[in-house]
């Protein structure tokens, strides 16, 4: 069986920085799985500024971060297109790779993740099942990765960071979105990207909730209540943003404590199992990827003191 | 009703609900609030575990509640209709009987029927061998189909002819993430076997 001293899972920002803190601190041993074909996680596919290496927000794009990553991590030995299936029960990892199943076992085990949006049938959204209804993360790699253009009049639904990530992609499309939509008052992000929205000329609805989509083939209509009065809004596409959740494949069987859909961490990153930790947006809140770099590099600390 | 799938998801439901629609199958949001209450009430730790997916469907039927199944000696026909959620589970027993009528009505059925079409369809669930197994580069990651599992959805006499139907002869992008991470590389994979195929 292959045995490493780290297994890195996740090649996204907090894995690649972590794995980058860790080799220069010394460390020789170090292997990264990542699933998709290359490195760099969600950056790739947010085309627009607003990243930064070393602190929450900078001038850079998120592919330039992710291209950034990957030429400082080239020297090390990553994995792509080689996915976690899942831990065996006696704490070995099963790993898919182009050779079929194999068995890795390490000293230390790394879970960076990642998070995603929460779907449409989490959210309970009834109505009918249409084209033009998707997550944020789906929309950035159909508009930055295959050039497509999926709608033209969409409602954007939530006000976190990333709908407003939404808003710019709407942008780079030359789509205007009818409207954006949230269940409290503008929350996570802070109140001036509403402002924002309305200079771009998207209407900010607040204290609305989202009831079903509604037509035949491709979304026709949105039905939506607000103070107890129902309403219908016409739009071609549903952005259905934020409301992250922990990429929970590899722990949410019981193999690791969990609660509030993330791992339990301790203050230095560790799990319920003692050779485990977790670092990045794989603990639930979701961070900008400067600050789940930091994050790596705070955990290359705790395991090289 | 809640029971566990092959795929190793739970599954809750179904409902019944009278609607005169024909073509469109559409979720009513208080039912799938109702359901997952009682899916919660049945296995309170279903509490904190997010819905995967929802879906509904129209099932025919007819003003009565029994089945209609009927030979028409005028119109050489045999009417087999109005079944309703039992079909799976009568539909040898209603073979017979429609081969038994045929007979009865129309004469001797022929011995050997004419070759079936047949689509193969890949196996889906994890008790058998499935393609990632081998080493098949995975495209959808929460339900671990390969690019050759998409690529197989297109072949044969009855190809999958869009999206959705890929989805269902594959479950790619219909997993916890819904398409968040997947559903253009799957998009993108589908239009190329499409390329390749033709």
């Amino acid at each position: 069986m292959e045995h490493h001293d780290i297994v890195i899972i996740g090649g996204g920002p907090a894995g690649l920085s972590t794995a980058l803190a860790l080799s220069q601190a010394g460390v020789k041993d170090i292997v990264v799985l990542e699933r998709e074909a290359e490195t760099g996680g969600i950056p790739r596919h947010c085309g627009h500024m607003g990243f930064a290496p070393y602190k929450n927000f900078g001038l850079m794009t998120g592919p330039n971060l992710a291209r950034q990553l990957q030429d400082q991590t080239k020297h090390l030995d990553i994995r792509t297109a080689t996915t976690a299936l899942g831990f065996t029960l006696h704490g070995t990892l099963r790993v898919h790779s182009a050779n079929g199943i194999i068995e890795i076992s390490a000293n230390k085990i790394i879970l960076a993740t990642g998070t995603r949006e929460s779907s449409r049938a989490a959210r309970l959204v009834g109505g009918n099942k249409l084209k033009g209804i998707m997550n944020t993360g789906e929309l950035q790699q159909r508009v930055y990765l295959n050039g497509e253009r999926p709608f033209k009049r969409p409602v954007i639904i939530g006000s976190e960071w990333v709908s407003y990530s939404t808003l710019l992609t709407c942008r780079h499309l030359q789509v205007k979105p009818v409207m954006m939509l949230t269940e409290t008052s503008v929350n996570a992000a802070p109140s001036y990207f509403a402002y924002g929205a309305r200079l771009l000329g998207t209407k900010v609805l607040q204290h609305a909730k989202l009831i079903a989509i509604h037509g035949k083939t491709t979304v026709e209509a949105i039905e939506i209540e607000q103070s107890g009065r129902i309403g219908m809004v016409d739009c071609d596409g549903v952005i259905l943003t934020g409301r992250f959740r922990s990429e929970d494949a590899l722990y949410s069987n019981g193999y690791l404590e969990h609660e509030d859909h993330a791992p339990k961490v301790t203050d230095s990153f560790k799990t319920s199992r003692p050779n485990i930790y977790a670092v990045g947006n794989v603990l639930g809140h979701l961070e900008t990827a400067g600050r789940c770099m930091a994050q790596g590099r705070d955990l290359a600390k705790v395991l090289t003191p | 009703m809640l029971f566990p799938t092959i795929f190793g998801n739970l599954a809750i439901g179904p409902t019944a609900e009278e609607t005169d629609e024909r073509e469109n199958a559409s979720n009513d949001t208080a039912s799938l609030d109702k359901l997952k209450a009682t899916a919660i009430d049945m296995l309170p730790a279903l509490k904190t575990v997010d819905v995967t997916a929802i879906y509904a469907g129209l099932r025919p039927a007819t003003e009565q509640s029994d089945y209609i199944i009927k030979a028409h000696d005028d119109d050489n026909w045999i009417t087999v209709a109005g079944i309703r959620s039992t079909g799976l589970t009568s539909s040898l027993g209603i073979a017979q009987h429609v081969a038994k009528l045929y007979a009865k009505h129309f004469g001797k059925l022929p011995k050997k029927p004419p070759a079936a079409l047949w689509t193969p369809v890949a196996n889906l669930a994890e008790h058998a061998i499935r393609p990632y197994m081998k080493g098949g580069e995975i495209i959808c990651h929460c339900e671990w189909v390969t690019r050759s599992e998409i690529e197989t959805a297109i072949q044969g006499p009855l190809p999958a002819g869009d999206l959705g139907g890929l989805k269902r002869r594959t479950r790619a992008t219909m997993g916890r993430c819904q398409g968040f991470y997947c559903a253009a590389h799957v998009s993108a994979a589908f239009e190329k076997a499409k390329h390749g195929a033709s």
